[in-house]
């Protein structure tokens, strides 16, 4: 059932964000078309090339950019204006999984579909879980479509050949650092899930009180502050127990912390399916 | 058997009484109708009958199982309004039911869909409301669930629109299956209900078969609705 329902959740997302997906890619490309075959020259190129890109011992990058951007020499309004532009909208794109899953969660609850979402006989964690993942599987699609179109306008604006040294640099650091970046972006991925987790309990304990978004909407978010300084309040008390030190790449973990987030994890997902399976009316 | 029994049922909503100690029994191999006026507390019921909404005191059972996310696969709804999606096609909704209902019964689907004239590939969004009415009510009915509810199968849509529901609905019923209908189209109605609850500011004000209810009184089951809720 949970395969199921995680893919009726994506088939959801995707029919709900088809055009936006498609609209975003058709005008990114526009403009860097416009960038390139209209404005570029030159000392564009030469301000986006990078003079030197090194990898150290410990495996970060360093790069240094040419003289030419912070000099402004051959720059056009036009030029400022649409990178602006493209990079608003790639900005855009990476954080709407964000503001999407929350109005998606809200309307499951309480629109006028909710009647087909509650009436699916299926456990509330499987409901939820399938929530979180299709969310998941939108942020990596929306953010890496945010990355892979600021690569094209580097790649498009500057000289192709310090792109391809800069990707190479960056493969071999994967190469030579793979299970340290596989865990770093693990991580990452899971503080996400938490987050949304957390943002899912705490709407699910509004519209256990109302459907009304007048009241349920400053509930949702008393509980999200309070739920955020509680767990300040926590992880400032355990960081006196560390139990364990460790560092991926450069950022430095406590056990006991890292316990606290799944514990944290777990706990909304087994609230909020409690939650929708006992309180929520529809 | 019974399929479904409320005991004493009350639920408020703050200081407001929508059902107040209603009981109720239905069972196997019935149409049964659930009669009232606006806000007698008939769709609040069904919520109850579905787990939509939870009783403040009393206690529902379906099939003898408690309320819950199992007695969901026993429950097949109608609800009064609108609960697809803009970009479902019929043939989208089928499978959606399909994948999540056990009991669907595509073969079933399929036919009705051809009974109410209605093509697979007609978008929910461009339907009309009559249309949408048929198109939830062909994937209610596909369902082989052992209750069966259809809250106001007959609102809104034009009379040739009700003969087809309705004769959809006496298509598609089996005497393995219980079918709860609310609606305040009593003379469409009556001629298919085996059994009626006359429903009144949350509480059951008449109850009886109506063949036994007609003879009785000698009314028609539209003439009793008239008497029970005159003001």
């Amino acid at each position: 059932m949970l395969g199921k329902l995680t893919k009726f959740e994506l088939v959801k997302k995707w029919k709900s964000s088809k055009f936006l997906l498609l609209g975003y890619v058709l005008i990114q490309a526009v403009i860097l078309f416009v960038l390139r075959v209209f404005i570029w020259n030159d000392e564009i190129s030469r301000g986006f090339n990078l003079d030197g890109v090194s990898v150290s011992a410990g495996g970060s990058v360093s790069a240094s950019f040419g003289d030419s951007v912070s000099a402004g020499n051959g720059v056009s309004a036009s030029f400022v204006l649409l990178t602006v532009l493209f990079f608003m909208l790639s900005l855009v794109i990476g954080a709407y999984p964000f503001v999407e899953s929350i109005y998606r969660y809200e309307r499951d609850l309480s629109g006028r579909q909710a009647y087909l979402e509650l009436m699916i006989p299926a456990v509330g964690w499987k409901k939820v879980l399938s929530k979180l993942i299709a969310t998941m599987v939108s942020l990596v699609i929306c953010g890496t479509l945010s990355v892979f179109s600021m690569f094209m306008y580097f790649t498009i604006n500057s000289n192709f050949r310090y792109v391809m040294d800069l990707i190479r640099y960056l493969g071999e650091l994967i190469v030579k650092e793979g299970p340290e970046v596989a865990l770093m972006i693990l991580f990452m991925l899971f503080g996400f899930a938490s987050t949304y987790m957390t943002i899912f309990f705490c709407i699910s304990v509004a519209k256990s009180f109302t459907h009304k978004n007048t009241v349920a909407v400053p509930i949702g978010i008393f509980v999200f502050i309070l739920i955020l300084s509680l767990l300040g309040l926590i992880t400032t008390r355990l960081s006196g127990f560390p139990i364990v030190n460790y560092n991926i790449g450069t950022i430095s973990f406590t056990l006991s912390s890292t316990l606290l987030d799944i514990a944290v994890f777990f706990a909304t997902l087994a609230g909020t399916s409690w939650l929708m399976e006992k309180k929520i009316e529809h | 058997m019974i399929t479904l029994k409320a005991d004493n049922i009350t639920k408020n909503y703050f200081k407001k009484s929508a059902l107040d100690g209603m009981s109720i029994q239905l069972e196997q191999g019935r149409v049964v109708g659930l009669l009232g006026p606006n806000g007698s507390g008939k769709t609040t019921f069904l919520k109850l009958a579905t787990g939509l909404v939870r009783p403040t005191s009393g206690s529902i059972t379906i099939c003898g199982r408690e309320i819950g996310y199992m007695s969901k696969e026993l429950v097949a709804l109608l609800p009064d309004s609108e609960f697809l999606y803009d970009w479902m096609t019929i043939k989208d909704a089928g499978s959606t039911y399909a994948a999540f209902f056990k009991d669907f019964n595509t073969k079933r689907y399929s036919e009705l869909i051809d009974f109410m004239k209605l093509s697979f590939d007609m978008k929910f969004k461009s339907l009309s409301k009559g249309m949408k009415e048929k198109l939830a009510l062909a994937l209610t009915l596909s369902r082989d669930a052992r209750l069966i509810i259809l809250d106001e199968p007959l609102n809104g849509v034009d009379p040739v629109a009700r003969e087809q529901i309705l004769g959809a609905i006496v298509k598609c019923f089996n005497q393995e299956s219980t079918i709860l209908i609310t609606s305040h189209l009593i003379n469409e109605v009556e001629s298919i209900l085996d059994e009626a609850y006359f429903l009144k500011e949350g509480k059951i004000v008449l109850h009886g078969f109506t063949d036994a209810l007609r003879s009785e009184r000698n009314k028609s089951l539209d003439e009793l609705y008239r008497e029970v809720f005159a003001c």
